[in-house]
């Protein structure tokens, strides 16, 4: 209880991070006696994004190797990941915990398999997201910030993330397969029951449809209102419900 | 450095108007400094002169003819012919405006907090604050950092200058500072709880535009207003730092640097700042003279000063010694020199590379060490001989700096007494080397050498704190500290400088020269002078550059033989070289009664809790 | 004189009444706080516990909001012993209705920085005394520096 009172609060006072803290507290899975260092392949990985950085600018590479780390370490950086990527670098380590944490796509806490984004931003809102984060959330049984007990879905709310043709979308990052099978995928065009059936075919292990739900690209076709998916009547290649209405003051 | 002394020629300055007044500056100013170099005051948190330039205050906006929105004045480059205005309303409502969104999340706690009184943002809301707030919403509030026994932080009075992450990084080159997290919930810190590991830690305190970092030791004990202040000289290492002693009463409360940029630039060391708890604390505030029963007991001056003169006369020649400590002033050498005498005897920023001896400049005079390492990151090559460092800059292999036509050399004495005593020529004679002496003055010196004192020597302890010379000493004599008195102290530079009495001796401690004095009255060998004039006249006398306060002077007794341990020069030491200061919080009398140094000294021993 | 008769008369039993006189009930009769506690209050109203002190807390709902919870101190005949001060923080918030949580049936943990309540020590000898108090043990030493202590021969 305590947790999900914490969690709704710091809704209102944090950013769209799914950490509530920006200073690290010892924990027993993140801590100085945590252990972390890149693999062999991941590794070589590192070395090749270094190369594209001229010598003097190698903390340039901050991001793809914080990025490379978090993958290989199921969706989180713990102290001993920054630590290592601020070696590999040669900077401070302070100087890649304040670039972990001021970007909300770096988790320093522990993620469920799934990470599942709710776009909050104005044009999905007006589309409905906020319907898609309630169907998400009562399904799943968490609010934003949380884990699911199962450890297998962790909510967020992010900014935009430049789909709004096909709001309201969703993001979901997949942490379970390392580096070599990360996937980062859009699932637009939803309505509650489709945001439902994408997170139960994950759940199943299947791979749900990505992109658009209900069209093939971002084809004026049609538009999520009220939660259902309106298809335009055939020739009206518009993506308006309807004619659009004059200014009030000029209307009888 | 150099940049600085020397006037910029004709042609690199350019000319700007500033609220209709002409100036010129060198080019490559920014506006800020334009409107500085015309006497027009700019409000400012997070410029700094001697740091880089942040801009993310926005409270120095200017208007500047022909651009569309006031420019932050510090990040903005001065052009030919710009015409700046500082008054205009705009200026002033678009300030107003900065003022507000900082207030927003800052703490209405001015009466509970230790800036007050001299406070950037207090002051700057006077004149650019409004009297009421239009924020409804729930302030945020900031989880207080731990950084240490000497930093006290309240995080949430914040407003984000920067200034003691770029202090750390740039100046004191430990980077343990930074800044985590984005937009309204950014907070200064070191993410990971660790104290500041620099030996200028300590400064960030007067870089904090606001109350977020403040004195830990001194918390809460007095406000600004009510502190007496006295320009002096900081005597905690060789460097001479100037210092500014505030004191309330009787008792000193806080030191702060002042501005040379001969010497610190506007930095000191932790030491310099905080040691000064100590000087309420194992004071020696009365003669003290042991008795029969074998300790030290309480005596008047005219019984003390009988029993030394007593215990002295009974030595002979060279079986009198006399042992200067390492926070002898130059005014108490040349008193004891004369009366032993009487009875009966005898620059760094030039360097084109630098080659540091068997020397750790970080734990002898941090402040020397950052503007070394300001040297370093200039390209100036840095080489080091005697056991490994870590200087927060890079060090080449000795081989690399030492080339033909090397100017480099200089000697960093690692104590304030030290350089002005070999100055007067305070070495042993010829004759004194192998008597055993039968008498020895100690004149605050803690750290003398066992066999400097025989068990069965008469001692005279003569100094300002109870310690291991005291302890030994068959009569005490209480002195004043530095903070106590106008005492010439000469630096590793061989610059003389005074410091200046701040409040008076304890008890019945009194100046070390008139103690001195006072004994040679007693011994029946008075000495020609009785006032601090009478005392500096002799020194000019006997050093005439001692005279001459503030000037840099060639050390005297460097490549002379006044050192006069001839017979064993040549001979490499077996030992490998090292410094003599392994433990830079504690190296003198006052620093080793320090409460807050003994906490630093322990803090030090684990500065990253749980690593 | 009626209401106390009345109230009497309703149902102040025989174990009541005497507590009443042994806690200095005969002083109904010239205080009528005491009274209006004791003998107007206390029939029918619930004891809900008792704290460290002896203090006894009681409750009775259908009475005005404000006076529907009430403290008994221990030492109520001792002017001293009446003493606000003496009531533990848990049960400072069940008096005042912070709290509904009965203290007497909850294990209560204190904070750490919890003091130990004592009460009001004012005409006690423990007593704050003022730096430079005449009952203070070192008076009036306002010297500002600590003597070295030579060391023992």
């Amino acid at each position: 209880m305590t947790v999900q009172v914490l969690s709704v609060a710091s809704r209102a006072f944090a950013t769209n991070s799914h950490d509530i803290f920006n200073i690290h507290r010892h924990e027993p899975h993140n801590n100085w006696e945590t252990e972390f260092d890149f693999t062999k392949e991941n590794m070589a990985k590192a070395k090749e994004i270094l190369s594209r950085y001229p010598e003097n600018y190698q903390a340039s590479a901050m991001i793809p190797l914080l990025d490379l780390a978090q993958q290989q370490n199921s969706g989180f950086l713990s102290l001993a990941a920054m630590n290592r990527v601020a070696e590999v670098l040669g900077v401070a380590p302070i100087r890649v915990y304040e670039v972990a944490t001021f970007y909300t796509m770096f988790n320093r806490s522990p993620m469920g398999r799934y990470h599942v984004m709710v776009c909050g931003t104005t044009p999905c809102m007006l589309q409905g997201a906020k319907g898609i984060y309630e169907a998400v959330s009562r399904h799943l049984g968490v609010v934003y910030g949380q884990t699911t007990p199962d450890k297998l879905f962790t909510l967020s709310e992010m900014e935009c993330m430049g789909a709004c043709v096909n709001a309201p979308m969703i993001a979901v990052a997949d942490y379970s397969g390392g580096v070599e099978k990360f996937t980062y995928t859009y699932y637009e065009d939803l309505t509650p029951e489709d945001v439902v059936g994408i997170l139960e075919d994950l759940k199943a292990g299947k791979k749900p449809k990505v992109g658009s739900q209900h069209r093939h690209n971002a084809e004026p076709s049609g538009a999520v209102a009220d939660g259902k998916w309106v298809e335009d009547s055939p020739g009206a290649n518009i993506t308006l419900r309807g004619p659009p209405p004059g200014p009030y003051c000029r209307s009888a | 450095m150099a940049a600085q002394a020397a006037p910029a020629p004709a042609d690199d300055l350019i000319e700007v108007t500033v609220d209709g007044k002409p100036v010129k500056v060198p080019k490559g100013s920014n506006v800020l400094q334009a409107c500085d170099a015309a006497g027009v005051d700019v409000p400012r948190f997070c410029y700094h002169q001697r740091l880089s330039i942040a801009g993310n205050c926005r409270m120095c906006l200017v208007e500047v003819e022909k651009s569309p929105k006031p420019v932050a004045s510090c990040a903005m480059p001065a052009g030919p012919g710009m015409n700046i205005k500082t008054s205009t309303p705009l200026v002033k409502k678009a300030r107003e405006g900065v003022m507000e969104f900082l207030l927003i999340n800052h703490p209405l706690d001015c009466p509970i907090c230790d800036q007050g009184g001299e406070c950037d943002l207090q002051d700057q809301a006077m004149a650019f604050g409004s009297d009421r707030s239009r924020f409804t919403e729930v302030k945020r509030a900031v989880v207080d950092k731990n950084l240490g026994p000497l930093v006290k932080t309240v995080m949430t009075r914040c407003i984000h200058c920067t200034r003691c992450v770029r202090f750390a990084k740039e100046v004191a080159g430990v980077e343990d500072l930074g800044m985590t997290g984005r937009g309204r919930d950014s907070e200064i810190g070191t993410y990971v709880e660790r104290m500041l590991t620099s030996e200028l830690s300590a400064n960030v305190i007067d870089l904090c535009p606001v109350g977020a970092l403040t004195a830990k030791p001194s918390a809460f004990t007095f406000r600004n207003w009510e502190l007496a202040s006295t320009e002096s000289v900081d005597v905690s290492d060789a460097l001479g730092s100037a210092i500014r002693v505030d004191a309330r009463g009787p008792e000193v409360f806080r030191v702060t640097p002042r501005l040379n940029d001969a010497i610190n630039q506007e930095w000191i060391s932790d030491k310099a700042r905080f040691q000064v708890d100590a000087l309420r604390l194992q004071r020696l505030s009365q003669p003290l003279v042991r008795g029969a029963g074998g300790g030290l007991e309480p005596a008047t001056w005219p019984r003390a000063l009988a029993a030394a003169a007593e215990g002295l006369a009974r030595a002979r020649g060279h079986e009198l010694r006399g042992v200067a400590g390492r926070l002898a002033d130059v005014e108490s050498v040349v008193a004891l020199k004369d009366l032993l005498n009487r009875l009966g005897l005898a620059g760094v920023d030039g360097a084109d590379s630098v080659l540091l001896v068997g020397t750790d400049p970080r734990a002898e005079a941090p402040v020397l060490n950052a503007r070394l390492r300001a040297l370093a990151l200039a390209g100036v090559p840095f080489a080091s001989i005697g056991a490994p460092l870590d200087l927060t800059f890079p060090l080449l292999a000795a081989g690399d700096v030492v080339r033909e036509g090397w100017n480099g050399f200089a000697v960093l004495a690692d104590a304030a007494g030290t350089v002005g005593a070999l100055d007067l020529g305070f070495v042993p004679g010829a004759g004194a080397r192998g008597v055993a002496p039968r008498a020895v003055y100690l004149l605050g010196a803690d750290d003398y050498e066992e066999g400097d004192v025989p068990a069965d020597a008469f001692v005279v302890y003569q100094g300002h704190h109870g310690e291991r010379g005291a302890a030994r000493a068959d009569v005490v004599l209480p002195g004043a500290a530095y903070t106590e008195k106008f005492g010439t102290y000469v630096n590793a530079e061989g610059r003389a400088q005074s410091t200046k009495a701040a409040v008076g001796p304890p008890g019945a401690a009194r100046d070390d020269w008139k103690v001195l004095r006072a004994l040679s009255e007693v011994m029946g060998a008075p000495l020609p002078y009785d006032t601090l004039a009478g005392v500096r006249a002799r020194l000019a006398e006997v050093a005439p550059h001692l005279a001459r306060r503030g000037a840099l002077e060639p050390p005297l007794w460097l490549g002379a033989d006044a050192l006069g341990v001839g017979g064993a020069a040549g001979k490499p030491a077996a030992d490998p070289l090292a410094t003599r200061v392994t433990n830079f919080y504690q190296t003198d009398a006052i620093s080793r009664a320090s409460k807050t140094m003994a906490r630093c000294v322990r803090a030090r021993q684990n500065p990253v809790p749980g690593l | 004189m009626s209401g106390v008769t009345k109230a009497l008369a309703q149902g102040l039993g025989k174990q009541t009444w005497r507590e009443a006189v042994s806690n200095g009930g005969w002083k109904v009769l010239i205080d009528g706080n005491l009274g209006s506690t004791l003998v107007e209050h206390q029939p029918g109203a619930t004891l809900v516990g008792t704290d460290k002190h002896g203090n006894r807390y009681f409750e009775k709902m259908d009475t005005q909001v404000g006076r529907n919870r009430w403290v008994v101190y221990a030492k109520a005949s001792d002017y001293r012993g009446q003493d606000p001060a003496n009531v533990p923080a848990e049960w400072h918030g069940w008096l005042h209705a912070s709290v509904d949580v009965n203290p007497a049936n909850h294990d209560f943990t204190a904070p750490i920085y919890a003091s130990n309540i004592v009460g009001n020590s004012t005409t006690t000898v423990s007593r704050y005394q003022p730096k430079g108090s005449w009952f203070k043990e070192h008076k009036r030493n306002w010297l500002k520096y600590q003597t070295w202590t030579p060391p023992k021969a």
